[in-house]
């Protein structure tokens, strides 16, 4: 533990290439817990492979950092118990249920009880009556709302969202629910966004 | 008569757009082919190493077969005898034995196929022209590998004593050989496929089960939040293992019960060993499966490298063809594939009622070629998405 303890997210120079293309150059950042910090840029400017640096899922070519006080290169087991990571493609399990998954979930964080667990996390995503669908029969919306429920069961103490709201419509991106919800576990979430978002001057601000 | 021609001409655009559509899906797949390289590479490789293989190691007619000989008295004859064996290129004089439990354990656990026993006092009463039996017991669980053997064996052993100069030229030989088809005496074939099934079903399906169970993930994305969670790759694994284990096991228990029912094979081993060793060879099988999972980059190549592994199973194990007829080069890559030792030990255990001991160096190879895939699946697996 390096950062001070009101630092969830310290990194300085992280570059990351893929065949010879940098993709991520010389990236320094910081973020406060308790922020709701926005990450904006064109197609292929490096959004998403930087929220895997940080999650611990690639790891960088150079530079150095700590998120959540945990060291980015030699420490990405502890980041990963501690933060929830919404992927931008849905990566639940299609062919098992939204109850299903959730307990899945649960039961992978060491959550006391796994069944109360996904029961309350379904009520809260207002997925009642659909526990016992399939995900990958749900709308697109609904995957989103079931993905953003899945991170933030454990009580991460940092939320990743990347594209949380692509593919929702603006009304279901205006509803609370998700954001509640993301806000409720996490004092501190980055986001990933694309150019819908970008006319919104909020990169930077405090958690509701 | 004016729709004619342009009813045609409309068929004719419709013909033109099926082989235009055609020809777009098939550039599409060559594209696709190319650039999946290790399919590509396999595609050309699987048949040419296979055929050079099997090709070379396939002998349905086998010769070097393993044999012991109990050497009861220490005569000029018998040692003639012993030459003579040696000499033919049907047996292979691996183990030359004083006493009869070693002879009996050699046979058990399959190290010989063939126990030739010289009695005592054998020159003796040769001599004295009692025409004694000169014993020769064969593993008859697999057929194929004792019967051209044993069919050869009264000529081959008369032939070489004559050239020996031990016994005169047309003469009749002054001692009988008597055979004993040990564990198999009716030489019934279903009682060596039916336990040789048993592997070969359980590799097949296995395999299957655990090779696709990481290139599923990573295809439908599921393992980029798999990996975001906190779990190690040692209890990805297990977890993918265990399951199956179950469901190989209710799979083997179903096929031997079939096999005693039905087929009439005996079990005259421990049914308790018989289902211990089985889970091991399941895992095993699950464990080579989930390596090559944790190697195939999609689920095209798992399937692949599957076949790959499967094949050589099915031909190098002593399933279709006898093990100790196969060129010793054969025999040494047949050691590395499991099926080789668990055909020992289901057929050891089913028809010659052998104990762990007999099977001790089986059990041992199944457990290390576990371990050792085990281990290269662990330090394969990505832990990242890098």
């Amino acid at each position: 533990m390096t950062a001070a303890p009101d630092i969830a997210i310290d990194v300085e120079g992280l570059t990351k290439s893929f065949d010879g293309r940098k993709v991520v150059r010389n990236l320094s950042m910081r973020v406060k817990r308790g922020e709701i910090y926005g990450f904006l840029g064109p197609n292929g400017s490096g959004k998403t492979t930087t929220i895997r640096m940080l999650c611990g899922l690639l790891t960088p070519d150079e530079g150095s950092g700590t998120c959540l006080g945990y060291d980015i290169r030699a420490q990405a087991d502890e980041i990963k118990r501690h933060v929830g990571y919404m992927t931008q493609r849905f990566s639940l399990y299609q062919d098992l249920s939204v109850r299903e998954n959730l307990e899945f979930v649960a039961r992978l964080y060491g959550v006391a009880d796994p069944t109360a667990a996904s029961r309350a996390m379904i009520e809260r995503l207002g997925l009642e009556g659909r526990e016992a669908q399939l995900a990958g029969e749900l709308s697109g919306g609904w995957k989103q709302r079931l993905a953003l429920g899945a991170c933030t069961l454990p009580n991460p103490q940092l939320l990743l969202l990347d594209e949380p709201t692509a593919g929702v419509d603006p009304k279901a991106r205006r509803s609370r629910v998700g954001r509640r919800a993301g806000a409720r576990a996490a004092p501190a979430a980055l986001r990933s966004r694309t150019r819908a978002w970008r006319a919104r001057p909020c990169c930077r601000s405090p958690a509701a | 008569m004016t729709t004619l021609p342009a009813m045609s001409a409309a068929r004719r655009r419709s013909f033109g757009g099926f082989w235009r559509r055609t020809w777009a899906m098939l550039i599409k797949e060559f594209i696709q082919l190319k650039r999946d390289r290790v399919s590509f590479a396999m595609i050309i490789l699987i048949p040419l190493v296979q055929l050079l293989l099997f090709g070379y190691a396939i002998n349905t007619n086998p010769r070097h077969l393993p044999t012991a000989v109990l050497l009861q008295e220490q005569s000029d004859l018998g040692r003639s005898i012993l030459k003579a064996i040696q000499n033919t290129a049907y047996f292979d004089v691996t183990h030359i034995v004083q006493d009869k439990t070693e002879f009996d354990h050699l046979l058990a656990s399959g190290a010989v196929l063939f126990a030739i026993e010289i009695p005592a006092n054998f020159e003796r009463a040769v001599r004295r022209g009692d025409r004694p039996a000169l014993l020769v017991a064969a593993d008859a669980t697999d057929p194929v590998a004792a019967g051209s053997a044993m069919a050869a064996l009264g000529t081959l052993v008369q032939t070489a004593l004559q050239h020996d100069r031990a016994v005169p030229d047309g003469a009749a030989p002054p001692f009988e050989i008597r055979t004993h088809a040990r564990y198999n005496p009716a030489a019934n074939t279903s009682f060596n496929i039916v336990p040789g099934l048993v592997g070969t079903i359980l590799t097949m399906t296995m395999l299957i089960f655990t090779a696709l169970s990481v290139t599923r993930e990573i295809e439908r994305g599921t393992m980029e939040s798999l990996l975001a969670m906190p779990i190690t790759p040692v209890e990805i694994m297990l977890g993918k293992i265990i399951p199956y284990i179950i469901v190989g096991f209710v799979q083997a228990a179903l096929i031997i019960a079939i096999g005693i029912g039905l087929f009439g094979v005996p079990l005259l081993g421990s049914l308790l060993l018989l289902a211990l060793l089985s889970t091991l060879f399941i895992t095993t099988n699950l464990s080579i499966g989930y390596t090559f999972s944790t190697i195939a980059q999609n689920q095209l190549q798992a399937m692949q490298m599957s076949m790959m592994f499967f094949l050589p199973n099915i031909l190098l194990s002593g399933f279709m063809f006898p093990f100790a007829g196969m060129p010793a080069w054969a025999q040494w890559i047949g050691e590395f594939l499991p099926l080789t030792h668990y055909l020992r030990i289901v057929r050891g255990i089913m028809l010659k009622g052998a104990a762990i001991a007999d099977l001790r160096y089986d059990t041992l190879a199944l457990a290390a070629l576990m371990l050792i895939a085990m281990i290269i699946a662990i330090t394969r697996f990505r832990r990242t998405l890098d």
